[in-house]
């Protein structure tokens, strides 16, 4: 794709330009002329160009060969950047994005006038560009603008499409591949003046409890603070904790985000939450959704979506912040930040924050509002742990597992349902096939499940919906599952794959509603870990915490 | 120490998927897959068809029926690791339409293990790959079939040459039924920019392509090779 590069007569800064013809348009209405103008093969060579004030390899134009693009034409443009600038407000999209935005919504530009009329937000300076992976300094160091991803994942190849070797960025090629030779657009956030939309009340009340943690958030959220932590139990109901927050702010005609790492949360939540905020346009982004091309005030994402925003969001919820991919990637949590309108907050919510966060949160260095208590009042139900030698061995060998038909036994006269974990994939279908030796009538209602099933969604559903007895799952469901007469095993809980978090995150699973409570969690393993007993602690503690603070059943259920 | 993992790393992860898994740094790739992936693989044996390399479930030496029907001189010898099936189907389209380039390395390692081992002592002397129309690599910014005959080429210290080129840009054959895949590709090809002027009567020349449909694509280049004074004109894809 070319590009050109050229300089300013008195200037030393140079500048991009995607139609040098608008470009001596605009730039002999200002009154100015230009000095020296480049043609590069490519965003990669005409920043360079920029950078190291250096042309390189670029040709030399003739500027007395160009010609202003004439006046119509440019009215013609400034009108359709208008619309255009419109749709892409607060977005940071490849070249190929773009291109997929305006055929989506018809605006029926062809690519040479899609040149021209994003030249006129360059100059308008509503737009910025870049290229998609910036090759400065040292292999370490380049970075790709789209995902802000530094490291081994950014490769050099032969392109064709420049005809040179250039860097591609592995870390997002899921989305759309970002190259050094695609430019990459940032389009600056507008602040629009908000109108008073009148939506209707929510259809939620809060606990006492709830709301006492919710005035608590708004009154750090009025001082101004970035960042807040929101330690909330599990089952403590933080979906609804938020909503009147969001509410008040969409109100008010700001923009509010609501980030999940994981994509079944993203689709667990966008019912509920386009019910309770009726009245605002709400959208569900994720890989393969359809609401792609939808401008919105309202967004639930998955983190890795947040990456095409700019700058667009007054207000951030990040639910389960602690999760995969999320907590440790470095991009992830750039691209969040690079989302954020100057100026903006953003809320952590979780139930299990890392230990540094912890202590942080002691320090008074994160602002923190903790909710011990769920909604219902009810202690959270303590993991026991069991040990069995060998369980792998027998389980393949299809021997008989005493506790795990202790748990069957006990799941029956409980009339509950049952969620058994599993460490590795491979282990999913060595329980079925346990089941199926050892107790057939559990065979017939147990399913199993794990991420990269195909049927994955809809057997979830089924399990919501009652169809199955018994779920085998890997970790994909230790968070965001609901369901009311919920009984847990952890099998193989030494496997490092359950570390304290994913433990908690777990029991978590039980006893989520009020009128069932009988539910049980078993971690059963070959042999004991940090993690099991820490996990146990940590909820023996938070459940010591309500009872002498004394906001147990009673005081939550005003 | 952040330089500790580096040199050493906690674990290797599938080729494919990222999973972490167990194995030795230098074990086939088969077994650098983790076991969720190969449990949706089709690995190609013994049972093929002696030609095409068709998958054929308890069947040896036996030609299949699109072999049977096609003029015996019109036959190519084709050879594939894997079958085409869904998940196949992914990392293929994940290779060249995301462009995941990174992914020629593991595909060409294995056809390189496939052909070792299914055309040992046929004096492959030249490796060449089913050209791509210039306006559609510009497009993608690769050729695939051109990557992974780099990698086989390295592997096995065999020239890689551009020997063909495509005469007229054809739509996506991933797109047509079989009767317009057959009609599409004849005299789509003709000989390149790599094409020696001596005689070339001596040489067996392996063409390298991704996947292997209804093989119309490498027999139309075949006859070109033929036609150019091979003498022997073998295939090998990644999927089948």
């Amino acid at each position: 794709m070319m590009l050109y590069y050229y300089r300013l007569e008195g200037e030393k800064k140079g500048c991009i330009s995607l139609d040098p013809a608008v470009d001596l348009w605009y730039w002999k209405k200002q009154g100015q002329r230009l000095d020296c103008i480049y043609r590069a093969r490519s965003v990669k060579e005409a920043w360079s160009c920029i950078q190291r004030k250096k042309t390189g390899n670029a040709t030399v134009l003739r500027l007395e060969e160009l010609q202003p693009a004439e006046e119509p034409a440019v009215r013609r443009c400034l009108k359709k950047a208008g619309t255009l600038f419109s749709l892409l407000v607060g977005r940071g999209l490849l070249w190929q994005e773009v291109i997929q935005w305006v055929e989506k919504h018809q605006l029926e530009v062809n690519s040479t006038e899609l040149r021209k009329i994003l030249q006129v937000l360059l100059l308008q300076g509503k737009c910025e560009l870049k290229p998609g992976v910036v090759q400065r300094g040292s292999v370490r160091k380049w970075r790709c603008e789209r995902c802000l991803y530094q490291g081994s994942e950014i490769r050099v190849s032969a392109c064709s499409t420049c005809g040179e070797e250039c860097a591609v960025c592995e870390h997002c090629i899921l989305m759309g591949r970002s190259r050094a030779c695609t430019p990459f657009f940032l389009f600056q956030p507008v602040w629009e003046k908000p109108d008073a939309a009148l939506s209707p009340p929510l259809p939620i009340s809060l606990t006492r409890y709830q709301e006492n943690a919710m005035m608590e958030i708004k009154r750090e959220l009025e001082k101004n603070r970035k960042q807040i932590l929101v330690w909330a139990v599990t089952g403590a109901g933080k979906t609804e904790l938020m909503l009147p927050i969001v509410k008040k702010w969409l109100d008010q005609g700001k923009r509010v985000l609501w980030a999940t790492p994981r994509k079944d949360v993203v689709l667990e939540l966008f019912p509920r939450l386009k019910a309770a905020l009726a009245g605002h346009r709400v959208i569900a982004l994720y890989g393969g959704s359809d609401q792609r091309f939808t401008p919105s005030a309202f967004v639930l994402a998955t983190c890795h979506q947040v990456w095409r925003f700019y700058r667009f969001f007054d207000l951030m919820i990040i639910d389960e912040v602690d999760a995969f991919p999320l907590y440790g990637d470095v991009a992830l949590e750039a691209g969040l930040h690079r989302a954020l309108f100057a100026g903006g907050q953003q809320i952590l919510l979780t139930a299990t924050p890392p230990d540094h966060w912890q202590r942080f949160a002691k320090n008074r260095k994160l602002p923190t509002v903790i909710l011990p208590v769920r909604y219902h009042g009810m202690p959270l139900p303590l993991p026991q742990l069991f040990r069995e030698t060998g369980l792998w061995a027998k389980m393949s060998q299809k021997r008989s597992i005493r506790v795990l038909a202790r748990f069957l036994q006990q799941l029956d006269q409980q009339h509950g349902q049952a969620l058994i974990f599993v460490p590795r994939i491979q282990d999913v279908h060595l329980v079925i096939s346990w089941l199926k030796e050892h107790s057939p009538h559990h065979f017939k209602k147990a399913k199993g499940v794990y991420s990269r099933h195909p049927q994955r969604e809809k057997i979830i559903q089924e399990y919501r919906d009652g169809k199955w007895t018994v779920l085998v799952t890997t970790t994909i469901l230790e968070r965001g599952v609901t369901v009311p007469r919920c009984h847990v095993l952890v099998l193989g809980a030494e496997h490092p794959v359950f570390d304290e978090t994913a433990l908690v995150q777990i029991a978590g699973r039980v006893g989520r509603s009020a009128n069932y409570q009988k539910g049980v969690v078993w971690f059963l393993a070959q042999e004991r870990t940090d993690a099991q007993r820490q996990a146990q602690k940590r909820i023996k503690k938070l459940n010591e915490f309500v009872q002498k603070e004394g906001i147990g059943q009673k005081g939550a259920y005003m | 120490m952040k330089w500790w993992p580096s040199l050493f790393p906690a674990f290797r992860s599938c080729w494919f998927c990222s999973s972490p898994m167990r194995g030795m740094v230098a074990a086939s790739v088969v077994e650098h897959i983790c076991p969720v992936c190969r449990e949706q693989l089709v690995i190609l044996g013994e049972s093929i068809c002696p030609i095409c390399g068709r998958f054929m479930p308890g069947s040896r030496d036996t030609i299949c029926l699109d072999c049977n029907r096609l003029n015996p001189c019109e036959r190519v010898v084709n050879r594939s690791a894997i079958v085409y099936t869904d998940l196949v189907k992914e990392w293929v389209q994940t290779f060249k339409y995301c462009g995941k380039e990174s992914l020629a390395l593991p595909m060409g390692n294995w056809m390189t293990e496939v052909v070792k081992k299914r055309y040992r002592g046929k004096g492959i002397s030249l490796i060449t790959y089913v050209p791509m129309h210039g306006e559609r690599q510009r497009q993608r910014g690769f050729n695939q079939a051109e990557r992974l005959a780099k990698v086989i080429g390295k592997n096995l210290w065999l020239p890689v040459r551009p020997l063909l080129q495509r005469k007229k840009a054809t739509a996506p054959q991933s797109k047509r039924t079989r009767q317009e895949r057959l009609l599409a590709v004849t005299n789509a090809f003709a000989p390149g920019k790599g094409m020696p002027d001596r005689d070339c009567s001596r040489q067996t020349v392996l063409i390298v392509d991704d996947v292997y449909t209804t093989g119309a694509t490498i027999r139309a280049c075949g006859r070109v090779l033929r036609e150019n004074g091979f003498r022997q004109v073998f295939s090998v894809t990644f999927a089948r």
